[in-house]
C-alpha cells in the first residue's frame, strides 16, 4: 500500500504545481494583448468610466458596433479606446442593459452609467463558487425559482422540490406521513451501495450538513441543482451524488420594503385504512381457526369452534362479540390537523449596503394529534461595499424546530385492536388490554392521554456565513469564505406504564442530546481576462478546509414513581428501575485544493476544465488523497453565421462533459480494528467483555464516479418553447462496499472495502413553453413546464469472478434494487391438476396442513436426476426457484407544472408522475396482515372454498406463508400534487391603503392520486415512497388559504 | 501585486506540504481498538465476552431451545405459529437453510471461537501483572479451551462436518473449508483434557465465580463427547443405512470411546464429594428458584448460563425460557398472573412424555415437572367447556366466584365425566375446570412445565432473570449408565440410574429401593425414557436422539404433531446456514448437507 500512498501525494503536488504555473504564465499575457490594440488605425482616442450607480463596473465591454474593435474596463471601471467619429459604441456587461452612444467630434470623455437588466440577470445562474451566464454554462444543471417552490405548503424545501426538476427524484422514505419528515433526494439515481447517496447541499456557498427542516422555505431565493461532473467536479469528493446549491434571499437596493407572507389550512387524512368490522372479523377468525383444525371440526360454522381457546381467546373477547360491539378504532384515534406559516421580512439598502432580514413561524400537523412539526427561524444578511475594492457580507440563519411524535407510531396497535372491544369500561375508564389479544394489543386511546407518551425532538441550529471580496489588479480578485454551523439537538421520550408502548411494563424515559460544530474556510482567487478581444478566460483557484465534530450523550431510565418527571430528571432517586447511558464522539476533516478554468472564444466555443484534490480523514493512511478532474465543452451554435439563415431555432447549444467525482460518505473510524463490548454476570458482579467485531480494510480509499454528459439546450419560436435534453452515463468505481464475510471467519459485521462498480445512465428532458402569450392582465398567459427523466441502474461488477452478493441483494448486471425472489403463481386450488402437482412436491393436500388455498410458488428451477436430462419426479421448491421479478426504481418519472394568469388571477397546478417499478407494502406483510385471526386484519380478499378467485390465501391460526410475495404492487402513479388559485389586488386599489402589493390565494395540496388498482383494492392509500410503504398514519391532503402582503 | 501572488502561492504550498497529513489524522473517542486484547485486562475481558454468548444461547427466543426441545419425541410445537414452528415440525416448505435458529447458533459459535483462538494462541504473551496472576492466566486459558470445545461440540452435533480453526483470523477471508467432523472432535477432546486440569477443579471450590467453567464441567462434557463419539463409530451402514455417521463405523473404536466415557463419568461421580458437588436431595430442589446462582446452594449444577437481572440489572439479562411451556390458562382466568406465567404456549408434551412419567405415586418427578392447579385471580362468569371422553362429547359448566379458590385442575390422568362432575359441578364456590389428558388439544390446553417458571418477576409479561443450568451431575449418572449399557455392563448402568431414582422417590409413599430397576430392565429405550423423566426440556433431547441414531424412529413413533409425518432422513443433520454458503465467494463453494 505504501506505493499507492506515494503516488497519491505526488500526483496531487504535480497538479498543484501545474495550477500555479498557469497562474504565473497567464500574468504575462496582458502586455501582449495591449500591443495588438495600439497597432490599429484610429482617428480619435476616447476614455471614461463605466459605473453602476456609484460603483465602477469592472470588465464591462466597450465595442464599436459591427466591428471587433473594443476594450474592457479596468478595476476602476475606466477604459480608453481609439475610435472614429460617428461610430456607434456599445457598452455591455453581464447583468446590465446594453448602452449605446455615438462618438461626437468634440467629446472625448464618455462616462457611462449602466442599468441593471432584470431579464438578463435571471439568465445568470448560481454555479459552484460563483455565478455564470446561462449561455456560458457547459454542465448539466437545473434551476428552480422560489416562485415554483412556493406552490407547495410543506415543511421543507425538499418536499417543495418534488416534481419540479428533471433528474431529481424526491420521495418520502417508507412513505412517511409525519409532518416533520424530510424526503429523500436522489439525483440521477443511486450509485453507491454502502456510502451515502445523498446530494451535497451547499447553502449560500458553504457545504450544509444540517437538516433541511432548519430552513424556512420563504427564505430561499433560488436553487440550482448540479448534475454532471462538469458542474459538480469542483466539489470533488462530494460531487458524485449531485450538488444542490441553495441561495437565500439577499438585500436589494431601495427603500425598506416590509412583507408579510402567511397561510393557514386544514390537514385531512385522504382515507382510513381498510380493516375488518365486527362481522367481517368474526368470519375471518372462524376461517382462520377452522383452517388450522380441519380434522376436528366440520367447518367455520361449526358451533363447537365458537368457544374460548378456539375462535375466542378469552371470555371478555367472546362477550364483546356477542354484545354486538363494532368499534372503529381509527375514528377514535384520528383528528383533523392544521398547518400554517407566517413570515415577516424587511429588505432594502443604499448604494453601499443592502440588507434582508426575516422572522418566520411554521407549523404542520397530520391527522394524529401527537404528530406535529414546528419551526421558528430568524434570518439576517448584510452585504456592504467598503471602499472601492472591498466587499464584505455576512449572513446568519437561525432556526429552532420542534418535532413531536417522530417515533410514536400508533398504527400497529390502532389497526390491530379488535372491533369487539370497546375503549371504555362500564365505569367510563379507559380499558388497558384489548381482550383477545393476549396482552399484545393495548387500547390505543391510552397513548392520547396528556403526558402518557412523549416524543419530542428539539433542535437549535445556526448557520453563519461571511465573505470578504477584494478586487486586485490584473483582473484578479480574492475571496475569503467562512462558514460556521452549530447545531444542538435533543430528543426526550417518555412512555408511561399503561400505554401501548409499555403495555404495563415499567415506564421508560430516554433522552439524548448532541452538539455539532462544523466549520469551513475557503480561499478563492479569481482571474478574469479577455484578450485578443475574443478570448475570455475566467480562472478560479480555491483552497479549503472543513471540519465536522459531533458529540453527545444519552440516558435511558425506567420506573419513575411519578410519571410527571417525564424524562427531565433520570436520577436514581426518581427512576427506581434501571438507568443506563451512552454516547459518542465523531470527527472528520476534509482538505481540498481546486482549480477551474472557463474559457470562451467569441462566446461561441466554451471550455470548462476543473481539477480538485481532496484529502479525507476518514480513509486509510496512504489513500486519503484523490484528485478529481473534469472537462467540458460547449458550442453555442446560434452564434455561428450559418445559423442566422434559419428561423427554426432561436437557441441552440451543444454540450459535452467528462469528469470524475468522488464519494467519501463513510462513517469515520472505519479503518480501525475495533472491539465491541458486551456484558455478563460472573459471581455476584457484572463484568464487561470485549471481542473483535470488525476486520478493517487498512487500505480503504475513495469511491469515485466517472460521468459523461451530453446536452442540448434549444429554443424555438423566439424561445417561446425552450428546453434541455441531457444524456448521461455514470460509472461508479471502487465502490465502498460492505462485504459480508462467511461467519466462519469470526466476523459477522460487514467488511467495508473498495469493491465493484455500478453504472447509471439515463436521459432527462425539460421543456418550458408559453402556450398562450399574453401579458397576464388583459390577455391570458399560459405557460407550462414539463420534465421527464429516466435512470437505469446496473451493478456492473462485484469483484473478480463474483456474480452475486445475496446478503446485500447485489447481482451483477442487474439493478441495485432488483427484486430477486420466489414468484407467487396464484393459490393452490382444489382441482385435480393442482392436487397432483402439490403432491409431486410432497405437499399435503388434506388435513390441517393442506396447501389448498395457500400461495402457490412458481417452479422456475427444474430439478434433474443425476443424468442432467430427466426431470426428477419429486420437484423441490426452494431458493433455486427465485427469479428476477423487477426493480423498485421507476422506468421514468417527471412532472408538469402549469400556470395561467389573467386579470390579476393566477392558477397553477402541478402534476407529478412515476411509471414502473415495484412497490413493497410492509403493511401487507406485517402485523396488520398476519391472517391468523388473532388480531384485527386488513380487509383483504381471502380464499375460501366458495371464494377461490381471491388474491390472498386462506387465513389460518397456524400462520400464513409467503405473504411477502403478494405484498408487491406496481408503483406507478400520477399525482395532482398541488393546485393553487390566487388573486392579486390591483395596485391602484391597494395603494390607497398603503399596500404596495397584495395577493390572496388558496391551495389544495396532495389532492388526488391515480394508481394501481390492485393496490387500491388491497387498501393502499398513496403509493408514493422510496421503496416500501411502511405502516404510517394515513397520508393526508391539505387545503390552505394564504396572503402575501408588502408595504 | 506580484508579491501578493507569491505570498498566496507560498501559503498554498505550506499547507500542502507541511500539515495536511497530520491534519487528516483521525481522532477516536468512541471505541476501543484491537490492541487492547493483548493486555492482561483485555485477556480477561475477552473471556468475559465469550461467556456472554451463553446468555443469548440459553436466554433468547432465537437461542438453542428451538433446536433441542420441540420436534423430538418429548415435545412438539403448539398449533399456533411461533418462531420455532417451521423447524420443530420439519416443515417441508418453510424449514430451510435460512432458519434463524441455525444461523444464530452458527454465528454465536464462530464469532466467539475467533476470540478464543486469539486468547489461546497468544496466552504466552499476555503480561503477568497487577491485573492477572500466573495462576489466573492458566485458569482463564483452561476456561477458554472449555468454551471453545463447548461451542465446537454444539456445532458438530447439529451440522456434522464444520469449519475447524484454532488460529485467530484478522483477515477479511471470503473462503472457508468444511472439515471432517473428526477434526472438530480432535480439537474438542484435547481442549477438554487441558481444561479439566487448567480450570479450577469445581464451581464450588476456590471461591470460583458462579458462571465460570470448571474442571468438573470439562469432565462432564468430555464424558458426553466420548459417548457421542462412541456412538459415531458404532453405527454400521446396515443398521443405520441413511445416517452420515456410518462411514466412520469401527466397533473397536466405539468400544474404546464408550470406555473412555464411562471412565470419565464414573470418575467424576466418584470425585464429586471431594469437589463439593452432590445430587440435590430432592428432585424439585434442582429447579427451586431459591437455589439459583449465585446463592451457591445448588450443589448439583456443573455449568450455568447466567441471567441475574434482579441481581444487577445493568450487567444481568433476562431470558424468555420461562414463557415457552406455559399453557393458555389466561383464557379462563381472564388474565395472566406472575406465578402462572406468560402464556406463550409454544411447546407442549407428546403423549409419550406423559406416559414416561409412570409410577407418579412413588416418583416425584411428574409433580416436580408439571403444574396441576391454578387458583382464580378474579371472578369469572364462566360458561361451558366440552371435550370428548370415551367417544362422547361431555360438557361441564364453570364459574369462578371465590378469588384464591381452585380455578383449573389438571389431574394428569383420565377421569370419567361422572367423576369430573362429582368433583366440581356440585361444588360450593368455584366450579373449577378439570382438564384430563382427554382434553389436551395440543394448542392451549396441556399442563405447564414448571422447571423454568420465575415467580419473582415484577410484571406478568416480564422475562425471567433465572440462570439456566446447562450441565448437572444428575446427567453425569445417565451418561455413565448409557456408556455402561453400551459396554454391556447393565449392572453398572442400573446402579447409576437407581441412584437417581432413589433421589426421585417419594419418601412418604414408598420405602427405600422401591423405585429401583434391575439390570435386565436396561435397554436403550429405557435409558432414553429415564432421560425424559429426569431431563425433560433441559436442552439436550434432539442431540440425545441424534447421538443414539433414534431421531427418525422416535419422532415418527412418538411425536403427536405433524413432525411425525414431515421428518425425513436429511433431518438427522441440520442444514448449513444459507448465509454461510452465500458468503463464501472465493475458493470452493461451501458444501451443504445431503438433502438440503
Amino acid at each position: 500500500m505504501s506505493t499507492t500512498k506515494k503516488k497519491g501525494i505526488s500526483e496531487f503536488r504535480y497538479l498543484l504545481g501545474l495550477l500555479l504555473a498557469l497562474v504565473l504564465v497567464q500574468a504575462a499575457f496582458p502586455a501582449i494583448a495591449e500591443n495588438n490594440l495600439v497597432v490599429q488605425q484610429t482617428e480619435k482616442k476616447i476614455s471614461g468610466t463605466v459605473q453602476d450607480g456609484s460603483t465602477p463596473v469592472i470588465g464591462a465591454t466597450i465595442k464599436v458596433k459591427g466591428t471587433n474593435n473594443g476594450t474592457i474596463t479596468d478595476l476602476d471601471g475606466k477604459y480608453s479606446l481609439k475610435v472614429r467619429v460617428g461610430d456607434i459604441l456599445v457598452c455591455s456587461s453581464v447583468g446590465y442593459k446594453n448602452q449605446y452612444f455615438e462618438v461626437k467630434p468634440d467629446q472625448s470623455t464618455y462616462n457611462i452609467t449602466l442599468e441593471e437588466d432584470v431579464e438578463v440577470l435571471s439568465e445568470v445562474v448560481v454555479v459552484g463558487y460563483g455565478v455564470q451566464k446561462k449561455s456560458d454554462i457547459t454542465g448539466a444543471m437545473v434551476n428552480v425559482s422560489n416562485k415554483s417552490l412556493k406552490q407547495a405548503p410543506v415543511a421543507n424545501v425538499a418536499a417543495a422540490l418534488q416534481g419540479l426538476a428533471a433528474g431529481v427524484d424526491i420521495q418520502m422514505a417508507g412513505g412517511s406521513t409525519h409532518p416533520g419528515a424530510v424526503p429523500q433526494i436522489r439525483i440521477r439515481g443511486e450509485r453507491s451501495i454502502n456510502a451515502g447517496n445523498d446530494a451535497l447541499i451547499v447553502l449560500d456557498g458553504i457545504p450544509f450538513s444540517g437538516n433541511l427542516n432548519d430552513i424556512s422555505n420563504e427564505d430561499i431565493e433560488s436553487i440550482s441543482i448540479l448534475k454532471d461532473a462538469s458542474a459538480t467536479a469542483i466539489y470533488g469528493s462530494r460531487g458524485a451524488n449531485g450538488v444542490i446549491l441553495i441561495m437565500t434571499k439577499k438585500g436589494a437596493k431601495g427603500k425598506p420594503k416590509i412583507s408579510y407572507n402567511g397561510y393557514y389550512g386544514v390537514v385531512k387524512a385522504i382515507n382510513k385504512y381498510n380493516v375488518m368490522n365486527s362481522k367481517e372479523f368474526i368470519r375471518f377468525k372462524q376461517w382462520a381457526f377452522y383452517n388450522a383444525n380441519t380434522n376436528k371440526y366440520t367447518g367455520p360454522d361449526d358451533p363447537e369452534i365458537m368457544q374460548i381457546n378456539r375462535v375466542f381467546k378469552d371470555q371478555t373477547e367472546m362477550e364483546g362479540y356477542y354484545a354486538g360491539n363494532n368499534t372503529d378504532w381509527q375514528d377514535l384515534v384520528y383528528e383533523d390537523g392544521m398547518t400554517m406559516n407566517h413570515q415577516l421580512s424587511i429588505n432594502g439598502g443604499d448604494n453601499k449596503t443592502t440588507y434582508n432580514a426575516s422572522v418566520s413561524y411554521y407549523k404542520g400537523e397530520n391527522n394524529y394529534a401527537p404528530h406535529s412539526f414546528e419551526r421558528m427561524t430568524a434570518k439576517m444578511s448584510i452585504d456592504s461595499q467598503i471602499g472601492k475594492n472591498v466587499k464584505v457580507g455576512f449572513s446568519s440563519l437561525n432556526g429552532y424546530t420542534l418535532n413531536n411524535g417522530e417515533n410514536n407510531n400508533p398504527m400497529d396497535q390502532a389497526l390491530r385492536a379488535s372491533p369487539f372491544a370497546t375503549p371504555y369500561d362500564e365505569n367510563g375508564a379507559l380499558i388497558n388490554e384489548i381482550p383477545g389479544s393476549g396482552g399484545q394489543v393495548w387500547n390505543p386511546l391510552l397513548d392520547l392521554q396528556k403526558g402518557a407518551v412523549i416524543d419530542k425532538r428539539r433542535a437549535l441550529s445556526t448557520f453563519n456565513t461571511g465573505y470578504v471580496n477584494i478586487k486586485l489588479p490584473y483582473g484578479l480578485s480574492y475571496r475569503f469564505n467562512g462558514g460556521l454551523q452549530l447545531k444542538y439537538e435533543t430528543l426526550g421520550q417518555f412512555q408511561a406504564s399503561l400505554t401501548t408502548k409499555r403495555m404495563g411494563a415499567q415506564n421508560r424515559s430516554y433522552a439524548d442530546h448532541y452538539l455539532k460544530v462544523e466549520y469551513t474556510i475557503e480561499n478563492i482567487l479569481n482571474w478574469n481576462r479577455t484578450f485578443h478581444k475574443d478570448h475570455n478566460i475566467f480562472f478560479t483557484a480555491m483552497q479549503s478546509i472543513q471540519e465536522s465534530k459531533r458529540d453527545g450523550n444519552s440516558i435511558e431510565a425506567y420506573n419513575y414513581f411519578n410519571d410527571n418527571i417525564q424524562y427531565y430528571n433520570p436520577s436514581p432517586e426518581l427512576a427506581l428501575g434501571a438507568i443506563s447511558g451512552g454516547g459518542g464522539f465523531s470527527k472528520w476533516r476534509i482538505m481540498s485544493f481546486m482549480g477551474r478554468l472557463n474559457y470562451s472564444y467569441k462566446e461561441k466555443y466554451l471550455l470548462t476544465a476543473t481539477i480538485r484534490s481532496d484529502g479525507s480523514s476518514r480513509l486509510a493512511a496512504g489513500n486519503k488523497w484523490h484528485s478529481f478532474p473534469s472537462i467540458a465543452l460547449g458550442w453555442n451554435m446560434m452564434r455561428e453565421n450559418f445559423m442566422s439563415r434559419q428561423h427554426v431555432f432561436s437557441a441552440l447549444k451543444l454540450r459535452a462533459s467528462w469528469g470524475n467525482v468522488g464519494s467519501t460518505a463513510v462513517d469515520p473510524y472505519q479503518t480501525m480494528s475495533k472491539l465491541n463490548t458486551n456484558k455478563y454476570m460472573l459471581g455476584s458482579s457484572g463484568v464487561v467483555g470485549v471481542y473483535p467485531s470488525s476486520v478493517p480494510d487498512k487500505s480503504l480509499g475513495w469511491e469515485y464516479t466517472e460521468t459523461i454528459n451530453l446536452g442540448i439546450d434549444f429554443g424555438f419560436l423566439s424561445n417561446r418553447i425552450n428546453g434541455t435534453l441531457e444524456f448521461y452515463q455514470q460509472k461508479t468505481k471502487d465502490l465502498l462496499l460492505g462485504v459480508s464475510l462467511p461467519i466462519t471467519s469470526g466476523y459477522s459485521s460487514n467488511y467495508l472495502t473498495n469493491l465493484g462498480n455500478t453504472r447509471n445512465c439515463g436521459f432527462e428532458l425539460n421543456i418550458s413553453s408559453i402556450n398562450i402569450e399574453g401579458d397576464g392582465q388583459n390577455r391570458l398567459l399560459w405557460s407550462t413546464d414539463f420534465n421527464i427523466f429516466t435512470n437505469r441502474n446496473k451493478v456492473t461488477s462485484l469483484g473478480k469472478g463474483v456474480l452475486k452478493d445475496e446478503s446485500n441483494n447485489l447481482y451483477v448486471s442487474k439493478d441495485r434494487w432488483v427484486i430477486y425472489s420466489l414468484e407467487a403463481d396464484g393459490l393452490w386450488q382444489d382441482t385435480p391438476e393442482d392436487r397432483a402437482l402439490a403432491e409431486s412436491y410432497g405437499y399435503p393436500t388434506s388435513g390441517n396442513s393442506s396447501v389448498i388455498g395457500t400461495i402457490k410458488i412458481k417452479n422456475h428451477h427444474v430439478d434433474y436426476e443425476a443424468d442432467g436430462v430427466t426431470p426428477k419426479a419429486k420437484q423441490v421448491i426452494n431458493d433455486d426457484d427465485r427469479v428476477f421479478l423487477g426493480k423498485r426504481s421507476p422506468d421514468f418519472e417527471g412532472g408538469i407544472n402549469n400556470r395561467l394568469a389573467y386579470k390579476g388571477f393566477d392558477l397553477s397546478f402541478l402534476f407529478s408522475f412515476r411509471s414502473g417499478g415495484i412497490l413493497t407494502s410492509s403493511m401487507h406483510n406485517g402485523w396488520m396482515n398476519t391472517m391468523q385471526g388473532t388480531y384485527n386484519n386488513l380487509k383483504i380478499d381471502y380464499w375460501t372454498p366458495e371464494n377461490t378467485n381471491a388474491r390472498w390465501p386462506k387465513p389460518s391460526v397456524s400462520g400464513v406463508s409467503y405473504k411477502n410475495l403478494l405484498a408487491r404492487y406496481d408503483a406507478s402513479y400520477l399525482k395532482l400534487r398541488s393546485i393553487s388559485l390566487g388573486y392579486t389586488i390591483p395596485q391602484h386599489f391597494s395603494k390607497k391603503y398603503g399596500i404596495e402589493s397584495m395577493k390572496i390565494y388558496t391551495t389544495a395540496y396532495n389532492l388526488y392520486t391515480w394508481f394501481n388498482s390492485q393496490y387500491k383494492k388491497d387498501g393502499g392509500i398513496d403509493p408514493e415512497t422510496t421503496s416500501t410503504v411502511d405502516l404510517n398514519t394515513p397520508p393526508t391532503r391539505s387545503f390552505i388559504v394564504g396572503i402575501n402582503l408588502s408595504f | 501585486m506580484k508579491r501578493i501572488i507569491y505570498i498566496l502561492a507560498s501559503f498554498f504550498f505550506l499547507i500542502a506540504l507541511a500539515s495536511c497529513q497530520d491534519w487528516l489524522e483521525e481522532e477516536n473517542h468512541s471505541s476501543t481498538t484491537q490492541d487492547f486484547l493483548k493486555t492482561s485486562q483485555g485477556f480477561k475481558m475477552g473471556l468475559n465476552s465469550v461467556y456472554s454468548v451463553l446468555g443469548s444461547m440459553y436466554g433468547d427466543e432465537g437461542g438453542i431451545h428451538g433446536l433441542m426441545n420441540p420436534g423430538t419425541d418429548e415435545l412438539k410445537s403448539s398449533t399456533t405459529e411461533n418462531r420455532t414452528t417451521t423447524l420443530s415440525i420439519y416443515d417441508p416448505t418453510r424449514y430451510t437453510a435460512e432458519n434463524e435458529f441455525l444461523s444464530n447458533l452458527w454465528s454465536n459459535a464462530y464469532k466467539n471461537i475467533n476470540t478464543l483462538n486469539y486468547m489461546i494462541e497468544n496466552v504466552d504473551n499476555i503480561p503477568i501483572d497487577a491485573n492477572l496472576t500466573l495462576a489466573q492466566r492458566t485458569q482463564y486459558l483452561g476456561e477458554a479451551k472449555f468454551m471453545r470445545a463447548f461451542l465446537y461440540f454444539n456445532l458438530v452435533q447439529q451440522f456434522g462436518d464444520i469449519t475447524v480453526s484454532t488460529t485467530f483470523n484478522d483477515q477479511p477471508s471470503k473462503s472457508a473449508v468444511r472439515d471432517d467432523m473428526l477434526k472438530a472432535y480432535d480439537v474438542i477432546i484435547q481442549d477438554l483434557i487441558d481444561a479439566s486440569t487448567e480450570c479450577s477443579p469445581s464451581l464450588h471450590l476456590n471461591g470460583l465465580e458462579a458462571g465460570r467453567a470448571s474442571g468438573a464441567a470439562a469432565r462432564h462434557l468430555l464424558a458426553r463427547v466420548y459417548l457421542t463419539l462412541g456412538w459415531v463409530y458404532d453405527k454400521s451402514s446396515s443398521s443405520y443405512p441413511n445416517n452420515s455417521h456410518n462411514k466412520y463405523y469401527d466397533p473397536d473404536k466405539a468400544k474404546e470411546y464408550y470406555q473412555k466415557a464411562y471412565n470419565i463419568a464414573s470418575k467424576l461421580i466418584a470425585d464429586a464429594p471431594s469437589l463439593g458437588i452432590s445430587l440435590m436431595s430432592s428432585f424439585a430442589d434442582i429447579f427451586n428458584e431459591e437455589n439459583d446462582d449465585p446463592s451457591g446452594k445448588n450443589k448439583e449444577e456443573l455449568f450455568v448460563a447466567r441471567m441475574d437481572w434482579d441481581l444487577d440489572n445493568t450487567y444481568g439479562r433476562r431470558s424468555t425460557l420461562n414463557h415457552y411451556y406455559v399453557n393458555g390458562y389466561e383464557a379462563y382466568m381472564g388474565e395472566r398472573n406472575i406465578d402462572d406465567g406468560r402464556c406463550y404456549s409454544w411447546f407442549n408434551p407428546n403423549v409419550y412424555t406423559y406416559n414416561a412419567f409412570n409410577n407418579r405415586y412413588k416418583d416425584t418427578r411428574y409433580d416436580a415437572t408439571f403444574q396441576k392447579v391454578w387458583y382464580a385471580t378474579k371472578a369469572q362468569k364462566g360458561g361451558t367447556v366440552s371435550y370428548v371422553i370415551n367417544g362422547t362429547k361431555e360438557s361441564f359448566n364453570w364459574k369462578y366466584t371465590v378469588v384464591g379458590d381452585t380455578a383449573i385442575y389438571y389431574p394428569g390422568y383420565n377421569m370419567t365425566a361422572d367423576e369430573i362432575r362429582a368433583k366440581t359441578q356440585n361444588r360450593e364456590g368455584n366450579k373449577y375446570l378439570i382438564f384430563t389428558p382427554n382434553a389436551y388439544d395440543g394448542y392451549k390446553i396441556f399442563p405447564t412445565i414448571t422447571k423454568f417458571l420465575d415467580r419473582t418477576r415484577a410484571q406478568y409479561n416480564d422475562n425471567s432473570d433465572r440462570s439456566y443450568i446447562i450441565f448437572r451431575l444428575g446427567e453425569t449418572y445417565l451418561l455413565a449408565a448409557e456408556a455402561a449399557y453400551k459396554l454391556n455392563d447393565n449392572e453398572n448402568a442400573a446402579k447409576y440410574i437407581n441412584i437417581l431414582r432413589e433421589r426421585a422417590r417419594n419418601k412418604l409413599t414408598s420405602v427405600s429401593g422401591e423405585l429401583d430397576i434391575k439390570a435386565s430392565d436396561i435397554t436403550l429405550d429405557f435409558i432414553l425414557e429415564e432421560r425424559t423423566r429426569e431431563l425433560l426440556a433441559e436442552h439436550c433431547r434432539w442431540a440425545d436422539l441424534a447421538r443414539t441414531g433414534t431421531l427418525l424412529t422416535r419422532v415418527k413413533l412418538y411425536n403427536d404433531g405433524v413432525a411425525k409425518t414431515n421428518i425425513e432422513e436429511k433431518d438427522q443433520l441440520r442444514p448449513i446456514p444459507q448465509g454461510q454458503i452465500n458468503k463464501v465467494t472465493m475458493g470452493d463453494p461451501y458444501p451443504q448437507n445431503e438433502g438440503w
